[in-house]
């Protein structure tokens, strides 16, 4: 695992270097005389979870899992208001419950990588307070492979901010892209036991994201956000290999959902700042779709500033659903119905989450055009526990270098 | 879990009253967006995080499970 991890963070970091060795050219030749931001993102996270209701076997068994993600965003300032934009993400991802998708202990699926990459651009408008963006996606892993663009747009003005952004996304669930000698889309991954039937008759999958966002300064020190989405699933929302078990019937079936998925949820935000040095940000949103759930969360985090550079953030998160209408335990479905799951992330649960998160910003005498800064730096930890016996940690580290350019108009030598 | 959940809401009550009914003069902070809403800035720790979390929630759009595509790790 350590050498697998150490393999693709080489290339994220190759690629990362030649992306900035094409764009690192002097633009200076663009038009206005103004400064844009440019910054380096890395972020790296160890994420650890256990649990005994894993869906691969049906409701119940390990759901053991590790993920060792690093992430890396670029964006290059090009002109006083267009920036370019690379992400790049690799997570090695090890999970005892996809092993049990065969009878082959530590086999080939026990170990997993997915990388993601995204390319776009953002510009301001030069008079009006206007930001928009598109950036096209791509998301790899042995199982599927997704394409998707991401547009967004939002209008600043003095006391109010609004927007929107559409993120559609393409996914072919075919196993084989990054399996010899395959290396492209060949077969749905079923149970070992249930390879004899063909269950479903489409692999694809698409997603189409739309949120809405409204900020408001309320005071000085109070403001409030609203944010509607609407989401829309069709194809194949199934995973296919999901067991399920009914009642007095000894051979599985495959899990099975309905082909349209229609959800939306309404989040409004209350922030408020305090003593000069602490702001409370709290988030509650409501959840609903077609496969009968609803859900409410409620989070608050309370960043205090314990000294020009460090920031100290405690945070709560609480979450309820419903569950679906599709969803039963282990070995309690009644045969013959339409659809059916036991995956427990379906089921009704509460859960919670606490972090703590501590900031470091950059030495505030960075600030010389044209030279990266010191890195601003923040480490987080949190913990996550819901009904049912799921938890997990995660620990995440962030950087960020940014850089001020300055853009100057060229002046023309007069004859 | 339901013993914890109630202490938590009190003590996010508490925060709440206590944090709003003191004075400042300070330009508020926006603070991070709605989950799902990106925009295409620069990463956000709290965004990834949650994310990750959020993954096993099939009820915790727009991060959720699926949005994205792709079946995920169980």
């Amino acid at each position: 695992m350590r050498v697998q991890l150490k393999h693709w963070m080489v290339r994220i970091i190759l690629i990362a270097v030649m992306f900035q060795h094409v764009l690192g050219q002097d633009s200076l030749q663009t038009q206005g005389n103004r400064l844009n931001q440019s910054d380096i993102t890395l972020l790296l996270s160890y994420y650890d979870q256990d649990g005994d209701q894993s869906a691969v076997t049906g409701g119940t068994g390990t759901e053991k899992l590790k993920v060792y993600s690093v992430k890396y965003g670029y964006r290059r300032a090009v002109s006083p208001h267009t920036a370019l934009h690379l992400d790049l993400g690799i997570d090695v991802i090890s999970s005892a419950s996809t092993d049990h998708i065969d009878f082959n202990m530590s086999s080939a699926s026990k170990k997993d990588g997915h990388e993601t990459i995204a390319v776009g651009f953002s510009r301001k408008g030069p008079r009006a307070p206007v930001e928009y963006g598109v950036k096209l996606n791509g998301s790899l892993e042995s199982d599927y492979l997704s394409r998707g663009i991401d547009i967004w747009m939002n209008r600043r003005q003095e006391l109010t901010t609004y927007g929107f952004q559409f993120k559609m996304f393409f996914a072919d669930l075919r196993w084989g892209w990054l399996n010899k000698p395959y290396l492209k889309p060949s077969h749905l991954i079923y149970p070992a036991e249930l390879r004899d039937t063909a269950w479903f008759d489409s692999a694809h999958r698409s997603s189409y994201n739309l949120f809405f966002l409204y900020q408001r300064a309320l005071a000085p020190d109070l403001s409030i956000g609203i944010y509607p989405a609407m989401i829309l699933q069709r194809g194949l929302l199934s995973t296919p290999f999901h067991r399920v078990y009914f009642a007095g019937v000894q051979r599985p079936a495959v899990e099975r959902l309905p082909k349209r998925r229609r959800s939306a949820s309404l989040s409004i935000r209350v922030n408020k700042q305090f003593a000069n040095s602490g702001v409370l940000r709290s988030l509650y949103q409501v959840y609903l779709d077609n496969f009968g759930m609803v859900s409410h969360t409620l989070q608050c985090a309370l960043p205090l500033r314990l000294s020009p550079r460090i920031v100290i953030s405690p945070s709560a998160r609480i979450f309820h659903q419903s569950a679906s209408e599709y969803f039963a335990p282990f070995n309690t479905h009644v045969a013959g119905t339409q659809f059916y799951t036991s995956d427990h992330d379906l089921s009704r649960f509460w859960s919670t989450n606490v972090g703590l998160q501590i900031s470091m910003r950059r030495r505030p005498t960075d600030r010389a055009t044209g030279v990266w800064s010191t890195p601003a730096f923040s480490i987080r930890y949190a913990y996550y526990r819901r009904t049912g016996g799921l938890h997990a940690h995660v620990l995440t580290t962030l950087f960020r270098w940014d850089r001020e350019d300055l853009f100057i108009k060229r002046v023309k030598p007069t004859p | 879990m339901r013993k914890f959940i109630w202490p938590v809401l009190v003590s996010i009550t508490l925060c709440a009253v206590s944090a709003c009914s003191l004075r400042s003069t300070k330009t508020v902070l926006t603070g991070s967006m709605a989950p799902g809403f990106t925009g295409l800035g620069t990463m956000d720790i709290e965004q990834f995080e949650l994310s990750a979390f959020s993954y096993r929630e099939g009820a915790s759009a727009p991060t959720g499970k699926s949005a994205k595509g792709g079946c995920g790790c169980n």
